[in-house]
């Protein structure tokens, strides 16, 4: 919008909307306040749309709305935005765990009233956050992660849009547990796994239990895979076959730890992976992409991790304003 | 004694104290209205402690927003409340009025109608479902949700008010609010 006058948005519906987020912003300032009443009062066709989209706005700070958005009350991100990401394990942890005390209740008696109504679960990028869902299970969050959970009588189903998460499954054979990822379906019998889902490239990782994956439902085509302790399966959505193999579950479930682990993976993987967790993207040049990185990595903030692989490889930061390029020495 | 200028706030409110009473009468079409929605903002900032306000003037013209939003709502339920008068949902109780209205059915359509709010949410497109979502549900402020979505500041507010605007035309004014 236009800060010196009017907005511009056709109709008085659509810059009542506008002049509505304009000065109820922080930024916004008593200049706006006076300009949006020489816009009031010029029709009432104005005053009428604007009382309208405040009320609807002001409608969605109701605290008892945001609980219903997200049943858990955890909506504050667990860091303060203002400061650079840094992930502090023990406090989510701690964060988490009063909060489920408080809201177990709470959370529970809306899931079940509202079931099998969807409930979202979203964290933003650096941050983690667990969520104990209404049947006992646990699932902790990755950075930048979107589900959606929906909890019936008949069953449990969590859709992963983005990001990564390990679940906890607390077993209840009357009520199947799903996780539906890109174009597949992961169906567990009470045990541990790990599911992301990064540029169209899922990868489920079993900790503990069996998990089935296969299609999803009146999807047909793809063959359906049995996964144990130890297994992994990765795929490229839409792909005709997934690939399975055993895998390190310690390094696929290191993030819940608060770190990443990497074997001979190039600085293009390790600034790939990375940058799930950072504000600012990080961007190896093209001479140093294919540098070879095995070690263990804190996530604890993009300047020191920075640091430390200025530490290990024969690298410099340059930092810019829109991301980190990773120099040769 | 003077305690303004310890008091930003204050301050502010003694400067724009016309400009709020002619603001609130635009919006309430009554001057008298209007002044009780300013002595509002005045016993809310003089009771409670605020800290830090960034923009003294325009945090009193929102403050007085949510008052008057509240005032109304509060005019509405005594209207409701009028109104089951009439249809004999209240009976008299030692010479009290006392509302029959089962709390049960008021619970479950103010629920109904947050539920209502929420589920609007899914119509909205995923990038100005998010902003929105990280903005008002989140409280990041415009340039928080910028950077979380990795995206300029004005697409941030362009998204919001596309999606307040959509929000609108998803939801009555029955069902919206108050």
């Amino acid at each position: 919008m236009n800060r010196a006058g009017a907005p511009t948005y056709g109709d008085a519906k659509g810059e009542a909307a506008a002049w509505v987020v304009r000065v109820h912003s922080d930024a916004a300032t008593e200049d706006d306040w006076l300009a949006l009443e020489a816009w009031l009062a010029a029709s009432e066709t104005r005053q009428t749309a604007f009382e309208r989209a405040e009320r609807l706005w002001l409608a969605y700070d109701e605290p008892e709305l945001k609980r219903l958005a997200q049943p858990q009350g955890v909506v504050v991100p667990i860091e303060p935005r203002r400061r650079p990401m840094r992930l502090a394990w023990p406090r989510v942890a701690a964060m988490a765990a009063s909060f489920i005390a408080a809201l177990a209740v709470a959370a529970g008696v809306y899931l079940w009233r509202a079931a099998p109504t969807a409930q979202t679960y979203v964290t933003a990028v650096g941050e983690v956050r667990d969520v104990r869902l209404a049947d006992g299970t646990h699932v902790r969050l990755n950075t930048d992660t979107r589900i959606t959970v929906r909890i019936g009588p008949g069953g449990r189903r969590v859709t992963l849009e983005r990001g990564e998460a390990m679940f906890d499954v607390t077993h209840d054979p009357a009520r199947p547990f799903e996780v539906l990822a890109g174009d597949q379906r992961v169906a567990d019998v009470g045990t541990r796994f790990d599911v992301s889902l990064y540029a169209r490239m899922l990868t489920v990782t079993v900790a503990s239990g069996v998990v089935e994956v296969g299609d999803l439902p009146g999807v047909g085509g793809a063959p359906t895979y049995r996964l144990t302790a130890g297994d992994q399966l990765r795929r490229d959505i839409g792909a005709a076959v997934s690939v399975t193999g055993r895998a390190s579950v310690a390094d696929a479930l290191a993030w819940t730890n608060g770190y990443l682990i990497f074997r001979d993976a190039t600085l293009a993987q390790v600034a790939r992976a990375l940058n799930r967790y950072f504000a600012t993207p990080l961007r190896p040049a093209a001479s140093v992409a294919s540098l070879r990185f095995s070690g263990v990595l804190m996530l604890d903030g993009e300047d020191t991790v920075v640091g430390r692989l200025e530490g290990f490889m024969p690298v410099r930061a340059v930092r810019g304003a829109q991301e980190i390029v990773l120099q040769p020495r | 004694m003077d305690d303004s200028s310890a008091k930003p706030l204050l301050a502010a409110y003694l400067r724009k104290r016309a400009d709020l009473v002619r603001y609130f009468a635009l919006r309430l079409k009554s001057a008298a209205l209007a002044e009780d929605v300013v002595q509002d903002i005045y016993v809310r900032i003089a009771s409670a402690d605020t800290g830090q306000v960034a923009n003294p003037s325009a945090y009193l013209y929102r403050l007085g927003a949510n008052l008057m939003l509240d005032r109304l709502k509060q005019r509405r339920r005594a209207e409701a409340r009028d109104e089951a008068w009439q249809e004999g949902f209240l009976v008299r109780m030692g010479g009290e009025a006392v509302a029959e209205d089962p709390p049960a059915d008021a619970a479950f359509a103010a629920r109904q109608r947050l539920r209502r709010l929420v589920s609007a949410l899914d119509d909205l497109p995923p990038q100005r479902r998010r902003a929105f979502e990280l903005h008002k549900l989140q409280g990041l402020s415009h340039a928080e949700t910028a950077a979380e979505m990795g995206i300029s500041r004005s697409a941030v507010e362009k998204h919001i008010i596309a999606a307040l605007q959509q929000l609108v035309a998803l939801i009555g004014p029955e069902e919206d609010g108050a």
